[in-house]
């Protein structure tokens, strides 16, 4: 009865101080999939800030980063072609080989 | 009574998850099914599924982020140069028409980047801790795997899954269907966060990295020396410090890239070039400052 209690005491949170709670969103996503007998979304693993593309970056950087167009444009400013690469590996004295795994 | 409580309870929790904007649309839905409604939302929009433009228009926006703390080092030579042998060694793999993009970037952090869609970082730490071209062609490998596997949209799409993504997803799903979950990929990825790919992600990489130096002419076994000589660096060293927070320890990766080279068909350990590395990261130096 306790539990019961508890649960519609959460029932009475706001929307907004219910979606920050990670904890309790989390105990809610449990407890839904342990009433729907169905297995529900994993949360994400301590530490884990979830998500993207590039690893390693430090954290803090990633927090304050702030988009550079500027330097992207200047990354395609220094962009080679399929033929460019070819002639400077075969001057280098590289040459393309098939190579595979066992 | 006692479920009958806990169901009404679980449905207005569920709904009070719901962002404000789509609660109204999510209070007929059926509590049982928003979850597996999500999960095989993702299952349907799959790496497999997800288009080239799409994926470009994410690389986009994740190199822009990543430029704004890691500004690329202002040389112009050094810059034409890492490309040129980038692209050499992209030419190698299962996406070669990809618009490969690579760009040494000012950090002294001994690390290397990939975004989806074919943009490869790599730190000035990085280039001052290979040896030859041949190691840097194994890094270099290595981030061109990842793309090429799209490691990083999986990523992504799970983490959208199983975070607040969820309850989006499941409205999504309902109003906009696939169109509204791209959209939703594609605005996530504005954000850059930390996150450790799995193991198996970095071995196939690691093993990328291998075969696409070989392939491209390089002596293989470079790959196992790069390795070796990180494993030998001390652990709590800054410059290894985001490095190890992402991949598994060089000690762990030495055996398996050990093991990689003995599997190799059509070129062996010790079987290639070892061009010098004429990426003078040290002598772009006197631009470092300049470049902030």
């Amino acid at each position: 009865m306790k539990t019961i209690l508890s649960l519609l005491l959460l029932c009475t949170l706001s929307p907004v101080a219910l979606a920050q709670g990670g904890g309790i969103s989390d105990l809610l996503r449990s407890v839904t999939g342990a009433i729907s007998g169905k297995e529900s979304a994993a949360p994400a693993q301590k530490g884990e800030t979830a998500v993207l593309g590039v690893r390693g970056m430090d954290e803090g950087d990633a927090k304050t980063t702030a988009p550079a167009a500027g330097d992207s444009r200047l990354l395609e400013s220094w962009a080679v072609g399929r033929k460019e690469a070819e002639a400077a590996a075969a001057r280098r004295g590289l040459t393309a080989r098939p190579v595979t795994y066992e | 009574m006692r479920l009958h409580l806990l169901r009404s309870c679980l449905a207005a929790a569920t709904l009070a998850l719901a962002a404000p904007g789509i609660q109204a649309q999510s209070r007929s839905l059926d509590l049982g099914s928003i979850f597996d409604t999500a999960k095989n939302l993702a299952k349907s929009q799959s790496v497999g599924s997800m288009s080239e433009e799409e994926e470009l228009a994410i690389g986009k926006e994740v190199v822009a982020a990543t430029l704004g703390s890691y500004p690329p080092i202002r040389d112009s030579g050094l810059q034409h140069r890492l490309n040129q042998i980038g692209v050499w060694i992209a030419l190698q793999s299962s996406r070669p028409d990809l618009p490969w993009r690579f760009a040494a970037v000012e950090s002294d952090a001994i690390n290397a980047f990939a975004a989806p869609g074919g943009t490869i970082l790599v730190t000035r730490g990085m280039l001052g801790h290979v040896t030859n071209e041949a190691e840097l062609a194994c890094v270099l490998g290595h981030e061109i795997g990842h793309v090429t596997r799209r490691h990083h949209i999986a990523v992504l799409q799970k983490s959208l899954l199983v975070s607040a993504g969820a309850s989006a997803l499941s409205a999504a799903s309902k109003t906009g269907g696939s169109q509204e979950y791209r959209k939703l990929l594609i605005g996530e990825s504005k954000e850059i966060f930390n996150r450790r790919l799995d193991r198996s992600s970095e071995r196939e990489a690691d093993e990328d990295g291998i075969l696409l130096a070989a392939r491209a002419g390089y002596d293989p076994a470079a790959c196992l020396n790069f390795m070796q000589r990180l494993a030998a660096l001390k652990v709590d060293t800054n410059a290894l410090a985001a490095l190890y927070k992402t991949h598994p320890t060089a000690g762990e990766r030495v055996v398996d890239v050990d093991n990689s080279l003995g599997r190799l068909k059509g070129a062996a350990a010790g079987d290639g070039a070892r061009p010098e590395l004429t990426l003078n990261a040290a002598a772009a130096g006197g631009q470092k400052n300049q470049a902030r």
